[in-house]
């Protein structure tokens, strides 16, 4: 081990996370390296004031303006977001569009077979680009409008939601 | 309740469990403050991010997904988040120095002994805040908050091996910036 490679490893010699054969590798090299030997005990000052110097304490006023705060928060507004996290957002009105046109053509399927209605001479009179333009508006109300609507909505928390 | 691990109590607070929340905020209270105060050295603005990291976690708790990332990691990615915002917002205000780029000679002179015993804290800690942003809280995250490196290296999202050369070139540069020669010595 070099004394470059040494000091890449010290800040885990000094926290103690490295393996047996790592450790006992530095140690050989501390051994026997006079200037690694000074590094480390700079470095093992240094992450000793790091680590033991007093941990901020919150005071009294920031803990009761937490507490205060806290307790608005409704943690039943946090299970719906949950929820509606589970269903992408616009899912209903995705499934809402899906069933209008659902009942639609069923509605049209049933006049058809009951007779009250004939289809095939009502495409017979229907140009091709007004088919065109209803099968246009048809995916239009099943698609976009549910993107168009969710879109709209308020991000449901702060941090998933990127305009 | 104390007991309680932190995904047992985050588990509670699903459930509407309110004495949860005071526990998780006892236990994480003054990490994250102390967290934000080595960092922007504003007491004031480290008490306003402490306070907003606690409330955006259990405001979203409920999309919290234990097996993604612990609570802690959680935590201390929205912190890190609004730090980095709270940066963003003195840089636009020129409120905030730049980040010091720390170029470290190759023949780093030791500590002197004599200045090494008498390393003031307040000293460390200003010099602390001149540290890159990223070696910063690396080393925080890591020394002062004892998480493990993969943790912080899903808190800062980057490799666990990038985040251990930051914590390297942090000590690094912090050693060098309390020389003798950088302390006026």
């Amino acid at each position: 081990m070099d004394c470059r490679e040494f000091e890449s490893k010290l800040p885990e010699l000094i926290l103690g996370d490295l393996g047996a054969d790592d450790h006992a590798i530095c140690w050989a090299h501390l051994d026997m390296c006079s200037s690694c030997a000074k590094i480390y005990v700079d470095y093992q000052l240094l992450a000793g004031v790091i680590s033991n110097s007093p941990m901020a304490e919150p005071s009294q006023s920031e803990s009761i303006a937490l507490a205060s705060a806290l307790s608005d928060i409704r943690l039943g507004q946090a299970e719906k977001a949950s929820l509606a996290r589970q269903n992408p957002r616009g899912f209903g009105e995705f499934v809402a569009a899906s069933l209008a046109v659902f009942m639609l053509v069923t509605t049209l399927l049933m006049l058809q077979i009951r007779g009250a209605i004939d289809i095939r001479v009502a495409f017979n009179g229907l140009g091709a680009l007004n088919m065109l333009a209803a099968f246009v508006v048809l995916v239009f109300i099943t698609s976009f409008v549910p993107i168009l609507i969710t879109a709209r909505r308020q991000p449901l928390n702060g941090m998933t939601f990127r305009r | 309740m104390n007991l309680l691990s932190d995904e047992e109590l985050i588990a509670r607070c699903k459930n509407g469990d309110r004495r949860a929340i005071d526990v998780l905020v006892v236990r994480y209270h003054g990490n994250l403050l102390d967290f934000a105060l080595r960092q922007l050295s504003d007491r004031d603005a480290a008490a306003d991010i402490a306070q907003a990291a606690l409330i955006r976690a259990f405001e979203s708790v409920a999309s919290y997904n234990p097996v993604r990332a612990t609570f802690r990691t959680w935590l201390y990615t929205i912190a890190m988040n609004l730090i980095r915002e709270d940066f963003r917002k003195r840089l636009r205000r020129n409120e905030a120095s730049l980040d010091i780029v720390m170029e470290i000679a190759d023949e780093g002179v030791s500590i002197e002994d004599e200045v090494a015993d008498h390393i003031e804290s307040e000293e460390l800690w200003s010099n602390v805040c001149r540290l890159r942003e990223e070696h910063r809280s690396a080393l925080l995250l890591r020394f002062r908050q004892g998480l493990s490196y993969d943790e912080i290296a899903d808190v800062m999202g980057a490799p666990s091996g990038t985040v251990k050369s930051w914590v390297h070139y942090a000590l690094r540069s912090l050693k060098k910036l309390l020389e003798p020669t950088n302390c006026g010595g």
